[in-house]
Order: C-alpha cells, then structure tokens, then sequence
C-alpha cells in the first residue's frame, strides 16, 4: 500500500467515523455554543459591545471547544487494540501522523464553520475584511492548532489520566497560536486587512511548520507499541 | 536482575565547592563592586541574578532538548535521568527569572507583572516545562516514561527562542541589553557592569552544573531503590 493510500485510508476512516458517531464534531460544536451562552450571560450586558471582546469570545470558544475533540483523536484509537491495527501495517508511520492530523483539521474547520456565523450574529459584529482573508487567518490558525493538538493526543493518550491531563499540556504549547490568532482577528475586524498584525502570520506560518514537520519525523518514536 | 552501582558522588561534590565561593564572589561584584546605574540607581543590581538565572533556565532547557534526542536515538536511561534533572533545574531558574523580574518591575514600572511579550512568554515557557513533568508523573513504565518525556521535552523547546527572541520581534517594553547592529553584537552597558554580568552568570551556571550533578545523583538512587525493591518484592512471593 503506497504512503498516499495508506494516508487517504485513514482520513477516510476517520470521517466515516465521525458521520457515525459525531463525537469529533458535533460535541465541540455544540459545546462552543454553549460557551458562547456562557459568555454572553456572564459578560454585563454593554460589555458585549466593546471592543476586543468578541474576539476574546470567540477564541476562547474555539480553543476550548476544540481540546474535546482533539483530545479524543489518540484516545479513540486505544480502544480494542486499533492503535495496533495501524501501527501493524506496512507504511511508514509518519503517513499516520499526517493522516490524523489532517482528520483533526477537518473536524476543528468544520466545527468553526459551524460556530463562527453564531457568535458574529449574537455580537452583532460585522466582517470588514474579505472573506478570503478571513478564511486563509482561521485556516492558519487551526492547521496550527491541529498539528500541535494531534502530536499532545498522541502523547497524552499513552499517558494514565491523558483525557485530565490533555488540556493542560496543550495549552502552553498553543498559547502562541492562541495570541496569534486574537491579534489577527482584531486587525481584520478594525481595518480589513493584517496590516501591522503581519508578524503574526510569520509566527504561525513558522509554528505550523515546526509542529507539522518535527512530529513527522520523530512520530515513530511517540507511538511505539 | 542486575542492579547497577551508583556512580561517586565526587563529581558533584567537587563542582559545589567551587560554585559556592563563585556565587559569593559574584554577590560581592553585584552588589558592592559594580557602580550604580544612573536612572535605576541601585535597583538595577537585581539585574545580574536575574540575567543569570534566564540563561541559566534556557542552558537547562537546551539540555533537556539535546539529551531528549539522544535518549529517542540511543535509549540509555542515563540520558533520561539527565533530561528529568535538567527539566527541574530550568523551572527552579526560570521561576527565580521570574521573581527577580517581577521585584525589577515594580520597583521601575510600578506594577508587579505586566502583559509585555518576552513576561509572557517566560510564563509560557515554564508552564511547558511544568506539564513536561507533568507527563513524567503520568506516564507508567520506565521505557515509556522516556520516550514520551523525550517526545514532549523536544516539542517544549519550541517555546525557548520564543522567550529569547519575543523582546525583538514584538517591540515590549523588556529593556534589550543585547542588541545586534550588522550581526556584531553590542552592549548598551558600563564595561564594569559588563563584566559583572558575565561573572554572576559564569556563578550561576556552575551552580546549575552541580545542581543538576546532584539531582542526577539523586534520579540514579532513586532508580537504584525501585529496582531493590522490585527484586525484595519478587523474593518475597517466590
């Protein structure tokens, strides 16, 4: 079985997965929204206005939404021997990494895409930027989250308590992705473009590549059986 | 099963005694010695420690890296003590980088703590190193332990230039001694203080050498009394 195969039969796996079970979407999402709730009730009621809580709001929401689905992309793979099953096959492991990883990426766009028009539409904040932009920002953002997400299940899901433990050794891994993020939202929502928030993007674009390109080379050493 | 001796502790021994009488000497330079900074006025002496011991975190941290790669390559539990020892060690100098910061802070900003890049992320960075023994604690197994800790000591690394160079990229309020021109390195500082600083670091890292030769000392024995008592353990049910 070809690298690529063997990388596009996971993902395949994955999203048949989650259109039966729904656990890596559907809760995060609905989980967002309830944070969003949260938010929205716990803030007093002209906060919701100003500026920069929006963006606060929605990050917040995402980030931790996200850990529920994330954590759970190693863990799931523990049961019944399934690691196992992937680990036996006959292609290099850093096709696995990839596979998960892009899977995690899916389900995290799919959960903002879902989430997101809510939290503009309850804010009532409009997008100045163009939606390309838009789109290209929070795409970089999650591919970073993803690639660090899925490298701490992995480690996380060999470790007792991983589901406890997961939020709390990703967090400071992703609190760069986190202040990324935030700057570049606010940036795009005042002036409709990165303008001075651009060093950010290079943090991101560097992060992405350091968090997808290191797990791929040492990923045969986090997995071993 | 066979349980290995543990080295002499002399190594450690003999590097106390000549950090000891090193940090003394650097206390005196710092603290009577060098003159006082023109604006700061005496304040600025905490300067020295608190240079001293962010080094000192980032030397630590750098050898929890390299000894992480070696143990992933070669698997020698020596490699893994040695990163378990370094990890602990780069907290102890990074919360004290942290302290010293925050006392500097107030005394010339008038707040404690402030939101500025390179505090932040120094916060980061030891919550990373925090959860990296954090996962030592969770993890079972020796071989297992190892191997995630060393998968997780190389990902933590990410947040060490970050620290260094967040006073640069972002533009904080962080003074910046060191600042390069042309890729030559010039220091924005009295020649006496210059040599203060670099004495009160060269104290401080043979205290982080002999800190990290006793903790090291220590992981062995500890590993010594856990194979002991496993083999107790064994006789007993025989």
């Amino acid at each position: 079985m070809s690298w690529a195969r063997a990388l596009a039969a996971i993902v395949w796996k994955d999203l048949r997965l989650e259109w039966r079970t729904g656990e890596a979407v559907l809760t995060p999402a609905l989980l967002a929204l309830l944070l969003l709730l949260v938010i929205v009730f716990a803030l007093p009621p002209a906060a919701a206005r100003l500026e920069g809580v929006f963006t606060a709001s929605l990050w917040t929401a995402v980030f931790f939404a996200g850990t529920v689905g994330l954590g759970r992309s190693f863990a799931r793979e523990r049961a019944e021997g399934r690691l196992w099953g992937l680990l036996l096959a006959p292609v290099d492991r850093s096709a696995i990494f990839l596979a998960k990883g892009l899977s995690a990426f899916l389900f995290l766009a799919m959960v903002a895409l879902v989430t997101m028009p809510a939290f503009f539409a309850v804010f009532g904040q409009r997008l100045e930027a163009p939606l390309w932009l838009w789109t290209a920002t929070v795409g970089l953002v999650l591919l970073a989250y993803s690639g660090v997400g899925t490298l701490v299940s992995a480690v996380a899901a060999q470790l007792r308590a991983g589901d406890v433990l997961y939020p709390v050794l990703l967090f400071p891994l992703l609190v760069p992705v986190v202040l990324a993020a935030v700057h570049l939202t606010d940036a795009l929502l005042e002036t409709g473009g990165w303008g001075t928030a651009r060093s950010w993007v290079h943090l991101l674009i560097m992060y992405n590549l350091l968090f997808w390109g290191v797990p791929y080379l040492i990923f045969e050493y986090v997995v071993e059986v | 099963m066979t349980v290995p001796t543990t080295r002499p502790k002399k190594t450690a021994a003999v590097l106390l005694a000549i950090a000891a009488p090193a940090v003394v000497f650097a206390m005196y330079m710092a603290l009577i010695w060098a003159p006082d900074e023109r604006t700061l006025g005496t304040v600025q002496r905490i300067f020295y420690i608190h240079v001293g011991s962010a080094w000192n975190a980032y030397l630590a941290f750098l050898i929890v890296f390299v000894t992480s790669i070696g143990y992933l390559l070669r698997r020698r539990p020596a490699l893994d003590a040695v990163a378990a020892s370094a990890a602990e060690i780069g907290i102890l100098f990074t919360t004290l980088t942290l302290a010293t910061g925050s006392f500097w802070a107030r005394a010339v900003w008038n707040v404690w703590w402030t939101w500025d890049p390179r505090l932040t992320t120094t916060l980061i960075m030891w919550f990373m190193y925090i959860a990296y023994l954090l996962v030592r604690a969770a993890a079972e197994g020796e071989e297992r332990r190892g191997r995630l800790a060393a998968v997780f000591g190389i990902a933590a690394f990410a947040t060490v230039p970050l620290v260094h160079f967040s006073a640069t990229w972002w533009r904080g309020m962080h003074p910046n001694i060191v600042q390069f021109q042309g890729g030559t390195p010039r220091m924005n500082m009295d020649p006496e203080m210059i040599v203060t600083m670099l004495v009160a670091v060269a104290a401080l890292t043979l205290v982080n050498a002999a800190l990290l030769a006793y903790r090291v000392d220590l992981e062995h024995l500890s590993r010594r009394v856990a194979l002991l008592r496993e083999r107790v353990r064994l006789e007993v049910e025989s």
